[in-house]
């Protein structure tokens, strides 16, 4: 019957031969692979759950009061989107794990991405001819960055109002150009109606196709240049050494999914995320302590945190001290990681296409400096909930911030050495173990392919 | 008065306004005790610090006392709160300091913490309201009425243990536990890549 249907689709399409092609690409197996693949599993629960809520939310700054579920908001002004979305969390049913669900799986899908960045760097995956996805992948970054940072604000509660404030300064604080940027993004100085749905349009439509269309990207040049491979035996420039799309790896990867689908539902069920009720609705005359964003930007608050103090002055120019660590600082991270392909050519001196990887002990100075950032950005995180944890610590604030300081310029020099330390140890011992170094054993399917 | 003078104001001052700025210790604000039965009752056990007073004075003296405080000490109502209003005061007027969630805030230019609001009384809290210990700015009735303080403790009450549906609260700590709790998700799906990949065996 099957293979029947299969006869009548071939004789009409010539499908086969291609199928084939296709099932037959090999990918290689290392669960290092797999980190960009939890993204792109969080990036359809995403796309599934906030496809549902689109169904309830209502985009929109109206005016309304509130008659739900939950009493102490009863009577209350409030935005019809906060309303919206605390319907969708009271009185739909399913309503509040799907909200959540959606919610940790945007923590996820970031934390993926960084994991999957991570990987790549300090492999150095990103040498030629992978330059050109290494920077698909960072634009996949900033643009999850951007819709997590989108979807926290429209809900409209008094955190998301307190984030979207800090983001409009942050923005206005650009030289000669903020002004028209936030009234690009934000339709006016907020508060002013136009912001939600300005924001919430660009959420659920322009991000999320441009996610997609990048994602689509990203996958065709893998296809295309091949996977890249850990050294070992076998394994050079030229052949790939893995398993076959078809039946073992596509078998992989749904069980990926499932598994990515079960812990985000899991979070979703047992785990509270964004209890926008705590929070009431934003009035611009209300604020409140322990006001962090998302994970992903914490790093971002933390410089802001850190910063002193200091405004300063270009001839009848001023420029506010928030541009330094708010604009500046992560402009500068994301040019520097854009750049570093091309970077790490001047490092190495080494200008030659690569598919196997290059260990992190064997690019010391690399390795250090991902780690020293790696340290800063931390510390930066900390300081971005320094406030929640000197209170769940009982030490004071301003004491606290003062020892971040410090360790903002300590931290990552100890790290960077004491890593490049450990790298050149390991290279001295594996230099002197080379020649008897052990074959590794492969048990599955062994398909070589010839690079193009 | 007398009474009350020799044996309370020690702690409470004179006026019933609370010696401590750690309110929970010694000495909590009197000014929203309005009840003589509540104030009876506090004399004749001794909560927390507060010594029992049914061994050094008559229950005579006792009763004189319980009404001293009840009519001239107190100056707050705490009737007919409205828990939706009290909401939005507590937002303009108190989360700036002790955020929302009631649990308290980190303070960078005070030099000590807003402290968690949980397992607070009513009057406790309106007397801090009124009183001001601390560095908490006082809040007299000409900011606020009895009425809008009566609401705000509602609001307090109902916070400390509020119907949050949707799983563990994290304490309502806020992004910061939530990104935490993110991040042993995703090292908890590579673990079972990690599985995966070694054939989903041990």
């Amino acid at each position: 019957m099957i293979a029947s249907i299969a006869r009548w689709l071939d004789s009409r399409t010539r499908a086969a031969k291609f199928a084939r092609s296709i099932m037959n690409h090999v990918f290689p197996d290392h669960w290092s692979f797999m980190l960009g693949e939890i993204a792109l599993y969080a990036f359809v629960i995403l796309v599934i759950t906030g496809t549902f809520m689109a169904l309830f939310f209502d985009g929109s700054s109206a005016d309304v009061v509130y008659h739900g579920s939950y009493a102490p908001l009863v009577g209350v002004h409030m935005s019809s989107a906060y309303q919206s979305v605390l319907h969708l969390s009271f009185d739909v049913p399913a309503g509040l794990v799907i909200r959540q669900m959606h919610h940790w799986a945007a923590d996820i899908f970031l934390g993926a991405i960084a994991a999957h960045l991570l990987r790549i760097y300090f492999t150095a995956a990103y040498r030629k001819p992978r330059e050109l996805n290494w920077m698909i992948g960072l634009t996949l970054l900033l643009l999850a960055i951007a819709n997590g940072f989108l979807g926290y604000s429209i809900c409209d509660d008094l955190l998301s109002g307190a984030g979207l404030r800090i983001g409009y300064s942050i923005l206005l604080s650009v030289p000669v150009i903020g002004p028209w940027l936030t009234f690009l993004a934000f339709g006016g100085t907020i508060p002013v109606s136009a912001t939600i749905p300005r924001l919430f349009a660009m959420h659920i439509f322009l991000f999320p196709a441009l996610i997609a269309t990048l994602i689509g990207a990203h996958l065709a040049l893998i296809w295309r240049q091949m996977h890249t491979n850990y050294p070992g035996k076998g394994r050079n420039d030229r052949v790939i050494v893995g398993s076959r799309l078809w039946p073992s790896y596509t078998l992989k990867s749904i069980g990926l999914f499932l598994f990515v689908f079960a812990v985000v539902a899991a979070l979703g069920s047992f785990v509270q995320i964004d209890p926008v009720w705590i929070y009431g609705p934003f009035k611009a005359d209300a604020i409140l302590p322990g006001a962090q964003p998302d994970w992903y930007l914490g790093w971002i608050e933390g410089a802001m945190r850190l910063f002193p103090s200091v405004n300063t002055h270009f001839g009848k120019w001023l420029i506010p001290e928030v541009f330094f660590p708010g604009f500046l600082f992560p402009a500068v991270v994301f040019i520097l990681l854009y750049a570093f392909p091309f970077i790490d050519k001047l490092i190495s001196l080494d200008f030659r296409a690569h598919n196997v990887l290059r260990m992190p002990w064997e690019q010391p100075f690399n390795t250090a400096l991902g780690c020293a950032v790696l340290a800063f950005l931390s510390v930066l995180f900390v300081a971005g909930g320094d406030d929640v944890i000197a209170v769940a610590a009982g030490a004071p604030l301003a004491w606290m911030r003062e020892l971040l300081r410090y360790l903002a310029f300590a931290a990552p020099l100890l790290t960077g050495v004491v890593a490049y330390a450990i790298c050149e140890t390991i290279r001295r011992r594996r230099s002197r173990a080379i020649p008897a170094q052990p074959a590794e054993p492969f048990e599955r399917s062994e398909v070589n392919v010839e690079m193009r | 008065m007398q009474i009350y003078l020799q044996q309370c104001a020690k702690c409470h001052g004179p006026t019933g306004e609370g010696i401590s700025a750690a309110v929970t210790i010694a000495g909590p604000n009197l000014w929203a005790e309005d009840d003589p039965g509540r104030v009876m009752t506090a004399l004749e056990v001794g909560p927390s610090h507060m010594p029992r007073f049914e061994y050094i004075l008559s229950v005579a003296q006792m009763h004189a006392v319980s009404d001293y405080v009840a009519h001239t000490i107190a100056q707050i109502h705490l009737n007919g709160g409205d828990l939706s209003r009290g909401g939005e005061l507590f937002r303009r007027n108190c989360a700036a300091c002790h955020r929302t969630a009631v649990r308290g805030g980190g303070l960078v230019f005070v030099g000590t913490n807003a402290p968690s609001l949980t397992g607070k009384s009513a009057a406790l809290i309106a007397g801090a309201i009124r009183w001001g210990p601390g560095p908490m700015p006082r809040f007299p009735p000409s900011v606020l009425s009895d009425h809008q303080v009566a609401s705000i403790v509602d609001y307090i009450r109902y916070v400390q243990q509020p119907a949050s549906p949707g799983g563990s609260a994290l304490n309502w700590y806020g992004p910061v536990a939530e990104g935490f709790v993110a991040w042993v998700g995703v090292l908890l799906m590579i673990g079972i890549v990690m599985w995966i990949e070694k054939g989903g065996k041990g």
